[in-house]
């Protein structure tokens, strides 16, 4: 699987496990921030990204520093699939 | 001292939400009735909807309309519920018993609980005062009134919004199955009261109401809410009759009866006959035929009473026994099969 073909299949788990239902993945920069501005995710969204890589690609982001950057963008969260070898 | 309805709003299945009942009501043929419900997104901002289910939204809306549409604005939150938000409780359980509990989502979890909802409603309008929740099935939403009717009567609200809540879900409705609660045929609702049939359909609702101890232009007097559980005795007119003395009122001066028949033929005409026959000079009216039966149902009737005494009529698909004086006083009537019963008088 490609990064471009990760970051979509990621764009739909998100909108699905968040409840973005208003959200396409066109919608969607990969490079914009999740939180705060961008997407506009909080906290409680954070602990739903957590659960996805767990659950989805069986990856534990146990160090919350490392959560922060991880969860910085969708293209970020590829990145960091793709180098634990998931994708 | 005396308590007063500012405003009502209900959800229904029927088109309540816009302020009364439709001259042709709605029907279909089933076991249950599901509300008529709004563009929830025209009443509640969507970022806020995203992570509300079903039950969330439809008191939300509901809450918000009747906050809006009082002139007096509450300063707490009282909602009555019997079975709370059980489809995220069910999600939530269902995730922990398949052994995942580390991996569990905090949003089915968040929202399982049976107060989220006034949880919820005190945060989207900053209702910082007293928030409770009451759980007791069938008299959920008497024992809400109850308590909102003491709070305004010891100055520890001004205004307090009082709500009565429940859905329907294929998991209630399979386990009240259970003991034989609904039809096994499907049931046209308008033929409900009429057919010869056991068990009833399952309904559902969400109504809100304010009460102030302020009286307003178009508001109405709520004056006594009361339930108990009653099993076996054979007093229910006795304990009606007492409960309405202690209010200064007598049977007579009551206009408009309200009861709670659900068309279950096992129990209607014992639980509902011997009052219907007590209050002859009054007109008596149903309205389980338009909701279906759940444990909040009686809020149905209440927003029904305070519409009827604000001038709507009372329209003929209500009727049971026309009488001939105009409502001034009204008194709602539910006994359950499981024991509980309960009365509330308003009054213009």
């Amino acid at each position: 699987m490609t990064q471009e073909e990760l970051i979509e299949q990621l764009k739909g788990q998100i909108i699905k496990n968040l409840s973005l239902e208003d959200l396409t993945p066109g919608d969607i920069d990969a490079d914009g921030p999740l939180f705060g501005e961008g997407l506009g995710l909080d906290s409680i969204d954070a602990i739903e990204l957590v659960l996805l890589l767990e659950k989805e690609y069986g990856i534990k982001v146990e160090d919350p520093r490392k959560r922060r950057e991880v969860l910085t963008s969708i293209r970020t969260m590829a990145k960091f699939i793709e180098a634990n070898g998931k994708a | 001292m005396a308590t007063y309805i500012t405003s009502a709003v209900l959800l229904s299945p029927q088109p309540t939400f816009e302020g009364a009942l439709p001259e042709v009501p709605f029907n279909s043929r089933g076991k249950h009735l599901l509300c008529h419900e709004p563009e929830y997104k025209t009443l509640i901002p969507p970022a806020r909807l995203r992570r509300m289910n079903r039950i969330l939204k439809m008191g939300l809306a509901t809450a918000t309309q009747c906050i809006n549409q009082s002139e007096v604005k509450p300063d707490a939150i009282i909602v009555g519920t019997g079975q709370g938000c059980t489809i995220d409780l069910a999600i939530f359980m269902r995730s922990c018993s398949e052994g995942v509990e580390e991996l569990l989502s905090p949003i089915p979890f968040i929202n399982s609980g049976h107060n989220t909802l006034a949880g919820r409603i005190a945060m989207d309008n900053q209702i910082k005062g007293y928030n409770m929740t009451y759980l007791q099935e069938n008299t959920a939403l008497e024992s809400a009134l109850t308590d909102a009717m003491m709070s305004l009567e010891e100055g520890k609200s001004n205004c307090t919004l009082v709500g009565a809540i429940d859905e329907y879900t294929q998991l209630s409705f399979d386990l009240f199955d259970l003991t034989n609660n609904w039809r096994k045929e499907d049931t046209n609702n308008l033929d409900l009261l009429k057919a010869d049939a056991p068990g009833t359909i399952m309904g559902e609702g969400a109504a809100f109401f304010c009460i102030s101890n302020q009286p307003t232009d178009n508001s109405i007097e709520i004056v006594l809410s009361e339930s108990r559980l009653n099993i076996g005795a054979d007093d229910t007119l006795d304990w009606i009759i007492k409960i309405l003395g202690n209010n200064h009122l007598t049977s007579n001066e009551i206009d408009l009866l309200i009861v709670g028949r659900n068309g279950d033929q096992r129990h209607d005409d014992a639980l509902n006959a011997p009052v219907e026959q007590h209050f002859q000079q009054a007109t008596i009216a149903t309205y389980k035929h338009l909701c279906g039966e759940y444990p909040t149902a009686q809020a149905f009737a209440l927003w029904m009473a305070t519409t009827t005494l604000k001038g709507q009529e009372l329209p003929n698909y209500c009727i049971k026994r026309k009488g001939t004086r105009i409502p001034k006083t009204i008194l709602l009537y539910n006994k359950s099969e499981r024991n509980t019963e309960s009365i509330i008088v308003v009054r213009k």
